[in-house]
């Protein structure tokens, strides 16, 4: 309780935006009006004789509403407080009070949403409503709007800590949020993890109001998910609340974070049959898509331990050029990337059921299931002709060296060097998988693209090529990559050398004595000296 | 007393080195203030007295060096912080907010109880005159009115360090005058302070010590006399006034043997020559004797500016 009722930073913003008396007068005028025009249309319904369409119509706006409530305003009010508060410096002002870090982000997010909380709180109730006249199961509402606040609430964790990095983290969430909404959720079929994680999403989604979602297997490990996920990224919030220089994400919790990120996408996969939405059961998926989706987004997730791992080794080099003492640890660098890589082949050992990956063999053509052996849940690695996990771990591994030798090379260089990582990433990975697409339109524009050629340079060429049967070019595409290592790691050591000398230099600079008259000792030592100095 | 041995040390820096990249912002400052102590810190724009003030208060990274409050390491611990006080030049606030619910808002902040935080602010808000302001928005308030409240929510918790950066900026002549007894009342009731500004003249008022920087340096630093007499020694600067323009005025005044630093203007001449009433009467028999037509003649006191004038600062572009 404490976070909501002595919290300094709560109370300041929940006056900020009003207050409770704000709160209440936007609510109930907001409830007047959504009350008045559902009020207005269901007797128009009545003397139409239309009631149930319009009640089903008013009770999705409301779910509608209150998704945009709970994602779009929330999320947004959370960022923008924080974001304002780290522009105006008014964040100084708070780093100066004796407040924990975790307990001033619980502040900003319990403040920011009080008001989204408070018209939440009316729309479950004017929901209710519409629920009771419609005879549909109140439970499952409810059931409904738990799931969507625990899902809101792990986005409010996840826009505090973007807000503290850059405005470009809000951008990127909000462009998330554009795909899965303009891909009408397709992009949750690519990324099981993501299907994993996004709760209001799975199976019948919570907007299909005839038979709204309840809470099943999925619905438990999306929110143990969210939750985990959410205090890890509180955490980091109030890491950078305390210090705006410090890494949001240290090593340990990137990895811990790339674990969860591993088991949903293998639960994902090994779900994907019973969690894809409803609306993308039909049709015939490539059994690989899901299982390069998961492997991709678990390199993407692997790149912040990465990141972090590059920013400390940065950072203790700098101390060492300043003369300090610090420990050497060459080998972390090697087992962080066994764990990143272990992690991220973790949706390999998932299992997909049969008739997903080929439907055609237990449906008729007019699409209902005919009679014989029923289908199994087999390992992914099982619909390979000749998987190669030890090919799939190698582009793992080479592509994760390659991406923390780009960091330690664009880092101390640059300002804004994750943008830049990321596009030289994006390029490594889909510039020759897109090569191959044009080449094969061009030469048998009839036939499938195969990513067989210039494809192989990109890791996730290697996997997919590696997950069915690699052919013998896979080894050289492989070696390509490892080439591309070793020239990263030689363009690394000949800027460690530059790097050392810079530091030597500065050191050099600052060990140099005052200019000026040595006023600091002899002015302390003279009788009349009230000794500011030591 | 300060200068007692067994006196704790308030606030205690030692070789505090702060870098921007490749720019050294403070190269390797130590002081140390006690209970009483105001150290007025002076020196160009971009010599590093922000950046050395945020670091005292750990708003700025360290990149070598420690601060100890109290004689508690700063680094990571909270409960230090409610010993300090700082206000930047710029004092950020929450504009939609009144007054007082932004200086009840601090007082939450310190975590002080919800009566301490009311007679605490009805105190500071009558201290830096703003009780009839109370319950107006602090985007309806002056720059001025603002920075007084910087002040107060800087003074609310009762910090025994202070630290302000440019806090009589924006303040009108009377607000400065009020502004430099609340400093030396303060300072008498065994506080730390140190205080940044340009207003010199101030300074010399209620400054116990003075430290000048530059370029990230501390090239002066100790008591108010010291700091004079360490500049000036045996010389003094004279502005002489002039009945009518002379020709080659500075080439002829230069000849003068122990004359430095001339400036020739129109009808006004500035140089350095020895202390004392008798330099001063030979200086004017010298002047006149090269037929400079003097109309007035003036040794200028050893204030902090001209010692700050005279510390042959360069300006930082």
């Amino acid at each position: 309780m404490a976070v909501y009722v002595d919290n300094a930073i709560y109370w300041a913003q929940m006056r900020i935006r009003g207050g409770w008396k704000s709160a209440l007068v936007v609510s109930l005028g907001y409830a007047g009006v959504a009350g008045f025009l559902i009020t207005l249309f269901y007797q128009l319904a009545i003397y139409s004789g239309d009631k149930r369409r319009v009640l089903g119509a008013a009770s999705s706006l409301v779910l509608v509403a209150q998704v945009f409530l709970m994602l779009v305003l929330g999320g947004m009010s959370v960022a923008g407080s924080i974001r304002r508060d780290v522009t105006s410096l008014q964040i100084e002002s708070h780093r100066l009070m004796p407040l924990s870090p975790v307990q001033a982000i619980a502040g900003y997010i319990a403040g920011a949403t009080l008001q989204v909380l408070t018209l939440f709180v009316v729309n479950l109730l004017l929901g209710a409503v519409l629920i009771l006249l419609l005879d549909n199961s109140i439970a499952d509402w409810l059931a409904v709007n738990a799931i969507l606040l625990l899902f809101s609430m792990s986005i409010w964790a996840a826009m505090s800590m973007a807000a503290f990095i850059s405005r470009a983290m809000f951008g990127l969430f909000l462009g998330l949020c554009g795909v899965i909404t303009f891909s009408g959720g397709m992009v949750l079929l690519l990324v099981p993890g993501l299907l994993a994680f996004c709760s209001p999403m799975q199976d019948r989604t919570i907007f299909q109001s005839t038979s709204f979602s309840r809470i099943n297997e999925g619905t438990v490990v999306a929110a143990v998910a969210q939750v985990l996920l959410g205090i890890l990224w509180i955490r980091s919030a109030a890491r950078k609340y305390a210090d705006g220089n410090a890494q949001s994400m240290t090593v340990v919790p990137a990895l811990a974070m790339l674990g969860i990120w591993a088991g949903l996408s293998w639960f994902g996969i090994t779900e994907y049959s019973h969690m894809r939405p409803s609306s993308f059961r039909a049709g015939q998926i490539d059994w690989r898509v899901p299982v390069v989706g998961a492997i991709a987004s678990c390199l993407a997730v692997a790149l912040l331990s990465l990141g972090a791992l590059a920013w400390s080794n940065i950072s203790r080099e700098e101390k060492r050029g300043d003369g300090r003492k610090v420990r050497g640890r060459p080998w972390a660098l090697w087992i962080c990337v066994a764990i990143c890589v272990l992690f991220s082949i973790v949706p390999l050992s998932g299992r997909m059921n049969e008739f997903d990956v080929y439907p055609a063999r237990f449906t008729n053509p007019f699409g209902y299931k005919v009679a014989g052996p029923k289908p199994r849940d087999l390992p992914v690695l099982h619909y390979g002709t000749r998987p190669s996990v030890a090919m799939i771990a190698c582009a793992c591994a080479i592509f994760l060296v390659n991406a923390y030798l780009l960091m330690r090379l664009i880092y101390p260089r640059m300002r804004r060097a994750n943008a830049l990582v990321f596009f030289i990433i994006a390029g490594i990975w889909f510039a020759p998988l897109g090569a191959d697409l044009i080449y094969y339109n061009m030469q048998t524009p009839e036939v499938t693209p195969h990513m067989d050629r210039i494809a192989l340079l990109s890791p996730l060429g290697t996997i997919i090529q590696a997950l069915d049967k690699p052919v013998d070019r896979t080894w050289r595409g492989l070696s390509g990559q490892g080439m591309f290592a070793a020239f990263l790691a030689v363009l690394y050591f000949i800027s460690q050398a530059q790097l050392r000398r810079d530091l030597i230099h500065r050191r050099g600079s600052t060990a140099a004595p005052p200019q000026g008259p040595p006023a600091f000792q002899s002015i302390a030592d003279s009788a009349e000296a009230k000794p500011v100095a030591s | 007393m300060s200068g007692e041995t067994g006196t704790q040390s308030l606030l205690s820096i030692e070789s505090a080195s702060v870098s921007f990249g490749r720019l050294l912002a403070v190269r390797d400052v130590s002081l140390n203030l006690q209970p009483g102590n105001l150290l007025g810190l002076i020196g160009p724009n971009g010599a590093g007295k922000t950046t050395l003030m945020r670091a005292a208060v750990g708003l700025q990274t360290l990149q070598w060096g420690s601060v100890r409050i109290l004689d508690m390491p700063l680094n990571g611990n909270r409960d230090v912080l409610r010993h300090v006080g700082f206000t930047s030049d710029t004092p950020p606030m929450y504009e939609n907010l009144t007054v007082r619910s932004f200086l009840r808002f601090i007082g939450m902040g310190y975590e002080l109880s919800a009566s301490d935080i009311e007679e605490r602010i009805d105190f500071w808000l009558e201290k830096v005159w703003l009780t009839e302001k109370a319950n107006q928005k602090i985007k309806q308030l002056s720059r001025g009115m603002r920075q007084r409240v910087g002040i107060a929510r800087t003074l609310l918790p009762n910090p025994s360090v202070i630290l302000l950066d440019e806090p009589a900026a924006g303040l009108d002549p009377a607000g400065r005058a009020q502004f430099r007894q609340l400093l030396a009342s303060l300072r008498d009731q065994g506080k730390a302070l140190i205080v940044s500004s340009h207003i010199l003249s101030d300074m010399d008022e209620y400054c116990t010590h003075i430290g000048i920087m530059s370029s990230g340096r501390m090239i002066r630093l100790g008591t108010v006399a010291e700091i004079g007499q360490s500049v000036h020694e045996n010389r003094c600067r004279y502005t002489i006034l002039l009945a009518a323009p002379v020709a080659q005025l500075a080439a002829k005044v230069e000849k003068i043997s122990n004359v430095s630093s001339v400036v020739a203007e129109n009808d006004r001449l500035m140089l350095e020559y020895d202390v004392g009433r008798e330099a001063a009467a030979g200086l004017l028999a010298k002047l006149v004797g090269l037929g400079i037509p003097v109309a007035g003649f003036s040794a200028n006191a050893a204030s902090l500016e001209e010692t700050y004038l005279r510390s042959q600062i360069r300006q930082v572009d």
